[in-house]
């Protein structure tokens, strides 16, 4: 494939990337109101990270990953949408 | 000749077939990891029941130099054998035959064996591990894939069918196991794609491992198509073994019955799993481990769509299917893979006499965009459409939210449950509190003085009126509210008594499901 060509196809083609397994969104918007983890602590797969009280529930977020909380992005008591990310994994 | 004669050239011939690819080829097989398809077979079946058929067939191609060749059993091994007993048919690819690829005579032999486990009336496993088709032969391999779908459908809902995927599986072979029961996927040893990762980068210009694009867990996880998911090999021959022991024969049968066994209650105590908190998750395979034959519970597709739960269990020593939201995962809310999953869960134990227990705890169906632009419509009524459907004795025990539409679809006592037993936690509702008041007293809550508070006092006015079992039970869509340490009895007795349950549907060909 010339290089021109695969220019020209990244314009209709949305090349497909793994997102990040590490940002971590809500499945569902709502509130988060509270924390489990703080910046620092580290966390392995499966652990509990914060509380997110959406469709009628204080649903309990857990890690996908083993890692280190880099970055908390909300406050409790915060409303939070499908792209927010709410907590940074490394 | 002798007999003798006869006899040691037989001995000879077997051992030339049994060797498969060679010892090389063998080998190279190992040090991916893998056992040999005769080791399979061997493991999966009880000791020294296994029976081979077909030992002798040779391939059938005839152009590039292929009548040259000599393919062993032509790359894929047939027989019969028992698992604890059971009555099986199984097939296994060998890839150590021309990559186990398939060709005409490949696919006769599976025919075969498939054909004789619908006459037999006997479940039916296929170990997968192969290149794909064998291009040498052409159309005819294509002609071998197709005649193996027609008896995947033929025999669907007639005879379990088992499939493993222990190795490659890609293009048109995936549609055989997709057309199966039950799909077992091994970590690192299975890959199952339409078109493999060098296509893809081809024509699309994606990169992408075979691993990621079609690895074990990506079916266990995100796909949906494998149903149990094991770290070796010999893990996943157990959980065969496990499924084999709950489920029938075949679809005029009802599986065997163990002798009953109480649940392990010191392990599994209602009261300190279910919280008070109507708000807090708990995990429901905790409550149905709490009513079941020794707290055994068999999990189907446990890492897809875990907002759902289903699986198998013993009551009394016979087999249940258990359908149960799942709070502790994304507030167990159907959604469009959850809804897909329990149905076809449904579909395969009405075909197979297995009763249904139902448990409810649901917020409602996953509204947003992304659900509603995925086909949560037509992938929720899937749920509605297998629960009116089906047959089999159904009972449905609502132990907490059973809002909306997620509350009727849940195997309610509109769509013929048979019974429906509640929890007096259960809150049985149009629509939660929250949503309720804001509609019914909109103008009361905006013209009062202080908006917030009203609202907080006409949220719970509506909570102590309606959320709870008894409005239901008055009419009678509830058959009794019971004290959650009655479940297994009720529930036991619900079983007993629907045994020789018989229903009708209109005579029709086949219903249209929305697929």
């Amino acid at each position: 494939m010339s290089e021109e060509k695969s220019k020209n196809d990244k314009i209709y083609r949305k090349v497909y990337i793994l997102s990040d397994p590490g940002l971590i969104y809500p499945f569902i918007p709502g509130t988060v109101s509270g924390f489990i983890v703080k910046k620092g602590d580290a966390v392995v797969k499966g652990d509990q990270l914060f509380i997110l009280d959406a469709m009628k529930m204080n649903n309990i977020v857990l890690s996908p990953i083993d890692g280190v909380v880099k970055k908390i992005n909300v406050k409790i008591g915060e409303k939070v949408s499908k792209n927010d990310v709410i907590l940074e994994i490394e | 000749m002798s007999l003798r004669q006869k006899t040691y050239d037989l001995k000879k011939r077997m051992q030339g077939a049994m060797l498969g690819g060679g010892s090389k080829a063998i080998e190279k097989q190992k040090a991916t990891g893998k056992m040999t398809a005769r080791e399979r077979i061997v493991s999966i079946l009880d000791p020294d029941t296994f029976h081979e058929y077909d030992i002798f067939v040779e391939h059938a191609g005839k152009d590039f130099d292929m009548d040259k060749k000599y393919l062993p059993g032509d790359g894929v091994i047939t027989g019969t054998g028992t698992i604890n007993g059971y009555p099986m048919c199984i097939f296994a690819q060998d890839f150590t035959v021309a990559g186990g690829s398939l060709g005409y005579m490949h696919a006769k032999k599976i025919c075969k064996i498939m054909d004789h486990a619908m006459k037999l009336k006997v479940p039916i496993i296929g170990i997968n591990d192969s290149g794909g088709a064998r291009i040498q032969e052409g159309v005819n391999a294509l002609a071998g894939y197709g005649d193996i779908f027609y008896r995947n459908t033929q025999a669907s809902g007639v005879i379990p069918q088992i499939s493993v995927i222990l190795g490659p599986c890609a293009g048109g072979a995936v549609y055989s196991p997709a057309l199966t029961d039950f799909v077992f996927v091994v970590d690192k040893i299975s890959k199952m794609f339409i078109t493999g990762p060098e296509v893809i980068k081809t024509v699309l210009g994606e990169e992408i491992s075979q691993e990621n694009l079609g690895g074990a867990r990506v079916h266990a996880e995100i796909s949906g198509n494998a149903h149990f998911f094991a770290h070796s090999e010999q893990e996943c021959f157990e959980q065969i073994k496990d499924l084999v022991s709950y489920i029938p024969w075949n679809n005029k049968k009802t599986a065997e019955s163990f002798p009953p066994k109480a649940p392990k209650s010191r392990d599994y105590k209602i009261g300190t799993i279910f919280p008070t908190n109507p708000a807090e998750p708990y995990d429901v395979r905790s409550i149905i481990k709490s009513i079941v034959d020794n707290s055994e519970f068999l999990e189907v597709s446990e890492l897809f769509a875990s907002n759902i739960v289903i699986g198998y269990a013993r009551i009394n020593g016979d087999t249940v299917g258990f359908v149960a939201n799942q709070p502790l995962n994304r507030a167990g809310v159907l959604d469009c893979d959850s809804s897909d999953k329990a149905a076809r869960f449904v579909r395969f134990c009405d075909s197979f006499n297995i009763p249904l227990v139902t448990m409810v705890d649901l917020p409602g169906y996953l509204p947003g965009i992304d659900q509603e632009h995925a086909g949560v419509i037509r992938h929720g009524a899937k749920l509605l459409y297998a629960y009116s459907e089906a047959t089999v004795p159904k009972i449905t025990v609502i132990l907490r939210k059973a809002y909306g539409g997620g509350y009727i679809a849940m195997c309610s006592h509109h769509l013929k449950a048979d019974f429906v037993f509640a929890w007096p936690t259960a809150e049985i509702a149009v629509m939660g509190p929250e949503g309720a008041a804001n509609i019914i007293f909109r103008s009361e809550i905006m013209n009062a003085e202080d908006p917030e508070e009203m609202r907080r006092v006409k949220v719970q006015e509506y909570k102590e009126k309606f959320a709870n079992p008894y409005v239901a039970a008055a009419y009678g869509y509830v058959d009794a509210v019971i004290q959650p340490n009655e479940t297994r009895e009720y529930v036991t007795h619900a079983l007993k008594i629907g045994k020789s349950k018989e229903e009708y549907r209109p005579e029709k060909k086949h219903g249209v499901p929305p697929f």
